[in-house]
């Protein structure tokens, strides 16, 4: 005999099924985002060392290199000419490409230091990484407690603000580090043959409407508990 | 909340205990104990019939509107 499902609807195993593959996806991704940067960072790091070493031996690139600090500071750029890629790329079977930069990163000399806005910048990366594995920790307590059934409670609502507020926090430390780059930059007129060197800041737009949608989330969640408990309670 | 639930009365006046309605009405007794201790969010008209049909009452005499003392006065119509 065929079993059938209650009231013809979906069998809650399908749904079941379907929450933990997306369970399992979305921490496979968020443990690839946060693995694949370490293990490049730490791949560069070894070349730079082993190059670095060897730089060690050439007083030329020893005096080039040593009355700057080692703190590097990106910055966008851009053609002069908007549509013109005033650069060219050579493949390795010599054809020659159109090219253009679009980002840039400069060793800062000592006499443009300025050592608080050195500190704000690391404080905002610092503050920034932390904000980010709280991030993690909570979105994975909120995947567990979906994955085990527990979808409309208390502890999800409160989980999903902290999610949201965690995100909003990181957009505006990204934001303050960017303040930070400019003000830095802006100590130091720079030129790039063909490019202007751009010193306005952007919001992280894509973490910033994550983490209002979020905050979103979370009151429709809280509504939905509410909507619950008035079902638990009509008698 | 401003409306009183005087189930407990009724059932008093009538001398039926809270199992032996709930078992009248076919509901469990937990859930006509949340209903008499007031708890309720909201009650269906089905659930208000059976207890005014098995308690030979009317809806009135089992709710009751009582004005919070704290709650402001609405706008006049």
């Amino acid at each position: 005999m065929q079993n059938k499902t209650p009231c013809g609807g979906k069998d809650p195993r399908m749904n079941k099924t379907s929450i933990n593959i997306l369970c399992i996806l979305i921490i496979c991704i968020m443990a690839a985002s946060m693995i694949l940067p370490i293990y490049f960072i730490g791949m560069s790091f070894g070349s730079g060392f082993s190059k670095g070493f060897a730089m060690g031996s050439d007083d030329a690139e020893v005096e080039l290199y040593s009355n700057h600090t080692p703190v590097d500071l990106s910055f966008s750029v851009a053609p002069s000419e908007y549509g013109v890629m005033p650069d060219t790329l050579v493949t390795d079977d010599g054809q020659r490409l159109p090219m253009m930069l679009d980002r840039a990163t400069v060793l800062i000399p000592d006499s443009t230091r300025s050592d608080a806005l050195e500190w704000m910048i690391i404080g905002c990366y610092a503050a920034g990484v932390i904000l980010f594995v709280c991030f993690v920790v909570a979105f994975v307590k909120f995947i567990i407690n979906i994955n085990k059934g527990r979808i409309f409670v208390r502890k999800n609502i409160g989980l999903l603000r902290r999610i949201a507020w965690y995100l909003i926090s990181v957009a505006l430390l990204r934001c303050a580090g960017g303040i930070a780059d400019d003000t830095m930059l802006s100590n130091m007129p720079v030129k790039l043959g063909a490019y202007e060197v751009t010193t306005y800041w952007t919001l992280p737009w894509s973490v910033l409407i994550i983490g209002l949608i979020s905050l979103l989330m979370a009151e429709i969640w809280a509504r939905g508990l509410q909507m619950r408990e008035e079902q638990e309670l009509t008698i | 909340m401003s409306i009183i639930v005087n189930l407990d009365v009724m059932m008093a006046k009538r001398k039926v205990s809270l199992g032996e309605l709930a078992e009248k009405m076919g509901i469990t007794p937990s859930n006509l104990s949340i209903l008499k201790t007031g708890k309720a969010k909201a009650v269906r008209f089905s659930t208000l019939e059976s207890i005014c049909r098995i308690l030979d009452c009317q809806p009135g005499d089992i709710l009751e509107y009582r004005p919070d003392p704290h709650e402001p006065p609405p706008d006049s119509f």
